[in-house]
C-alpha cells in the first residue's frame, strides 16, 4: 500500500507549495503587483461568479459584484490562514459586498426620475420600465431552460434566505459555516433555508 | 406534523442530517406517500440544477479587474513613496542640522542683527521722495496701507473662494482686470480695487453667473417650466473647464465644422458621435453619486447589453434610472475625474444645446454621472466649477 501514501505525501508537499505561494502573490498584491493579483483573481473568480450570479440574478451585475470583491477584499487581506480561509474570506467579502449593494439598492432613490415618458413626438406616454434584480425579458429568451427558470426563481427569494440557499447547494456550506458566515444562529439557517426551499417550490409551480 | 415541520424534514434528509434511524424511517415514509416522495426529488432536482449551471467569465472580465486594481492602487503606491521619500527627507534635514548647528553657533551668526534697511517698509522707502512731492499720494499709499495691513491681520476676513487654475481665466477676469487700470487712484478707487480683488462668494458668483446664462441665452421654451430650481442645486460656471469639458468641447467643434460637408468634417462628426457628443440629451438625466468610471471622459455606450453593463459597472446605482430605447436613444457616461465628480440634473441652453452641471464631489470615490440622450444633432456643455466642493 506505498502509493496511495506516497500520493497523500506528493499530495501535502503539493499543497503546502500552494499555500506558500498563494501567501507570496497575497504579500505582491499589497504591494500592488497587477500580476499577482491577475493569479489570484482568475483562481477565485469562476467560484465567486457562481454564487454572485445566483445571488444578484444577472451576469452584468455579478461581474462587477466579483469584481469589486477581488478589487477590494485582496489587498485588504493583511493575514494569510491558509487557502481555505482565503475563499471563505472571499465568499464572506462577496456576500457582504452584495447585502451592501441592495441596501443601498433601498436607499437609492435619491434622484428623481420621471415616472412616466413619451413613447414619440405623438405618442402616448407609458410608464418607465426600470430594470429589476431579475434576469431581463430578453435574458430569458436567450435561456429558456429549466436553469434559467430556477435561477429566476431564487432571485425572487427573500435575501437572506436566497443566501442560505445559494451558500448550501452552490458553496456546500455546512450549516454552521452558514451561520458562522451569516453572523446568525444554527437554527436561524435550518429554518431559513426551509422557508427558502419552500418559496422556491411555490414559485416553480410544485406543492407549497 | 404540521407542515413547517414536513419542510424541514425533507431538508435534514436532502442535506444528510438525520441518522441512520430516522432516515430508513422517513424513506418509508416517502415510499407511503407519493406527494411526499415527488416534492423531496423536486427539491433534490432544484439543488442540482443550481450547481449544475456553469457560468463562464469572459476573458475581458480579467482584463477590466485587472486594470481597475491597478488604476485604484496607483495613487496609494505614489503615497507611500511620498511617505517614505518625506521620511528619508526629514531624517536627511535633521542629519544636517545637527551638523551645522555646532558650526552656526560658533561663528554666533545667531547673535548679529540684521541690517536696518531690511526694516524698512517696502512702500515707505518706495514712497519718501513721492510723500514730499505730492500730498495726495500719501493718502494713496496710506489706504492701500490700511487694506494690506487689515488683510494680513485678518486672513479669515477674506471670504473663501476657489482659485481657478492659472491656465483658465474667465471673461469675468478679464473684464474686472480691464476695469481696474481706467479706475481713478484716488482714495476711494483704491478702495473699490481693493473690492474688486475680492472674490465673490462662491454661491452668489455661481448663481448669478447661472442667472446670466439663462436670462441672456435660454430661450423660455427651451426650459420646461418650473424646471430652472430644480436644475441649478449645483454651481455651474464655465470659467473652471476641466479636462472631460475639454476633450468635449474640442469634440463639440469638430461637429460644428462638420458642417461644411468635407470628408475630414464627416470623420470628425463620426468620430464625435462615437463618443456620445453632438447628440442632444433628453429631458432626462441621471446622477450616479460615485463609482468607478471607465478611463475615458465620454462615452456612448450604444447597445442595450452594452448600457446596462456598463452602468452597473460604474456605480452599481442608478442603472436603474435609465431606460433608454435604442436606438432613438443613448445613454452617455460623464467622467472620471481624479476627484469624485457630481452631476446634476440637465439643463437646456441656448440653440437646442444641453448643458450638464457637474462638480466635484464628497463622495470617496470616483464618480461621475450618466444621462440618456436621444440621437440628434445638439451640443453638449459641461457647466464646470472646479472649485465647488
Amino acid at each position: 500500500m506505498r502509493e496511495p501514501s506516497g500520493q497523500s505525501g506528493v499530495q501535502s508537499i503539493d499543497g503546502a507549495r500552494a499555500e506558500r505561494e498563494t501567501a507570496r502573490l497575497l504579500q505582491a498584491v499589497r504591494r500592488g503587483d497587477p500580476e499577482a493579483f491577475d493569479r489570484i483573481a482568475r483562481e477565485h473568480a469562476p467560484r465567486l461568479f457562481r454564487l454572485a450570479v445566483r445571488l444578484c440574478g444577472n451576469r452584468d451585475e455579478a461581474e462587477d459584484l466579483v469584481q469589486d470583491t477581488l478589487v477590494r477584499a485582496l489587498p485588504a487581506l493583511t493575514r494569510f490562514e491558509g487557502r481555505a480561509r482565503l475563499s471563505t474570506y472571499l465568499v464572506r467579502s462577496l456576500t457582504n459586498q452584495w447585502k451592501n449593494r441592495l441596501r443601498s439598492k433601498s436607499r437609492s432613490r435619491l434622484v428623481p426620475w420621471p415616472e412616466r415618458r413619451a413613447d414619440g413626438p405623438d405618442g402616448p406616454s407609458a410608464p418607465a420600465e426600470f430594470p429589476d434584480d431579475a434576469p431581463s425579458a430578453q435574458d430569458r429568451m436567450e435561456s429558456s431552460d429549466r436553469a434559467a427558470e430556477v435561477r429566476d426563481a431564487v432571485a425572487k427569494l427573500e435575501p437572506d434566505r436566497r443566501l442560505a440557499l445559494l451558500l448550501r447547494e452552490v458553496e456546500d456550506m455546512s450549516y454552521e459555516d452558514i451561520a458562522a458566515m451569516t453572523g446568525v444562529p444554527v437554527g436561524t439557517v435550518r429554518s431559513r433555508l426551509a422557508r427558502a426551499r419552500r418559496d422556491l417550490r411555490a414559485l416553480l409551480g410544485g406543492r407549497s | 406534523m404540521n407542515h413547517d415541520d414536513l419542510e424541514l424534514t425533507m431538508q435534514d434528509y436532502l442535506d444528510d442530517r438525520m441518522d441512520p434511524a430516522e432516515r430508513a424511517q422517513f424513506e418509508a415514509r416517502m415510499v407511503d406517500d407519493p406527494d411526499l416522495a415527488a416534492a423531496v426529488a423536486e427539491l433534490a432536482e432544484i439543488g442540482d440544477t443550481l450547481r449544475a449551471t456553469e457560468d463562464d467569465l469572459p476573458e475581458r472580465f480579467y482584463a477590466d479587474t485587472r486594470a481597475r486594481f491597478e488604476a485604484e492602487r496607483a495613487p496609494r503606491r505614489i503615497h507611500d513613496a511620498f511617505r517614505w521619500e518625506s521620511v528619508g527627507l526629514l531624517a536627511a534635514a535633521l542629519v544636517v542640522a545637527a551638523i551645522l548647528l555646532p558650526v552656526v553657533w560658533k561663528q554666533g551668526l545667531f547673535l548679529s542683527s540684521p541690517p536696518e534697511a531690511t526694516k524698512a517698509r517696502p512702500t515707505e522707502a518706495l514712497g519718501d521722495a513721492r510723500v514730499r512731492q505730492d500730498p495726495a499720494v500719501v493718502d494713496e499709499i496710506r489706504v492701500s496701507d490700511a487694506v494690506d495691513a487689515e488683510r494680513e491681520e485678518s486672513p479669515a476676513a477674506v471670504p473663501f473662494a476657489p482659485s481657478p487654475p492659472d491656465d483658465v481665466v474667465s471673461d469675468r477676469d478679464l473684464a474686472g482686470r480691464k476695469d481696474e487700470k481706467k479706475a481713478a487712484p484716488d482714495r476711494e478707487g483704491a478702495l473699490a480695487k481693493e473690492k474688486a480683488h475680492e472674490p465673490e462668494p462662491l454661491e452668489e458668483q455661481v448663481e448669478s453667473e447661472y442667472e446670466e446664462r439663462i436670462a441672456s441665452n435660454v430661450p423660455t421654451d427651451a426650459v420646461e417650466p418650473g424646471r430652472r430650481a430644480e436644475t441649478v442645486p449645483s454651481p455651474p460656471s464655465t470659467a473652471g473647464a476641466d479636462a472631460p469639458a475639454k476633450m468635449s468641447r474640442t469634440r463639440n467643434q469638430a461637429v460644428a465644422e462638420s458642417d461644411d460637408k468635407s470628408d475630414a468634417a464627416r470623420d470628425n462628426f463620426a468620430d464625435a458621435e462615437s463618443f456620445g457628443v453632438g447628440q442632444s440629451f433628453g429631458p432626462r438625466g441621471a446622477a450616479i453619486p460615485a463609482g468607478v468610471l471607465p478611463e475615458s471622459a465620454v462615452i456612448d455606450v450604444p447597445g442595450a447589453d452594452a448600457w446596462k453593463r456598463w452602468l452597473t459597472r460604474v456605480g452599481g446605482l442608478g442603472a436603474e434610472r435609465l431606460s433608454p430605447r435604442f436606438p432613438d436613444e443613448r445613454v452617455v457616461l460623464i467622467g472620471p475625474r481624479p476627484d469624485p465628480l457630481r452631476c446634476d440634473r440637465i439643463v437646456a441652453l441656448p440653440g437646442g444645446n444641453i448643458g450638464v452641471p457637474v462638480s466635484p464631489s464628497e463622495a470617496g470615490d470616483r464618480g461621475g454621472c450618466a444621462v440618456v440622450v436621444p440621437a440628434g444633432g445638439a451640443e453638449i456643455e459641461f457647466l464646470h466649477h472646479e472649485g465647488a466642493r
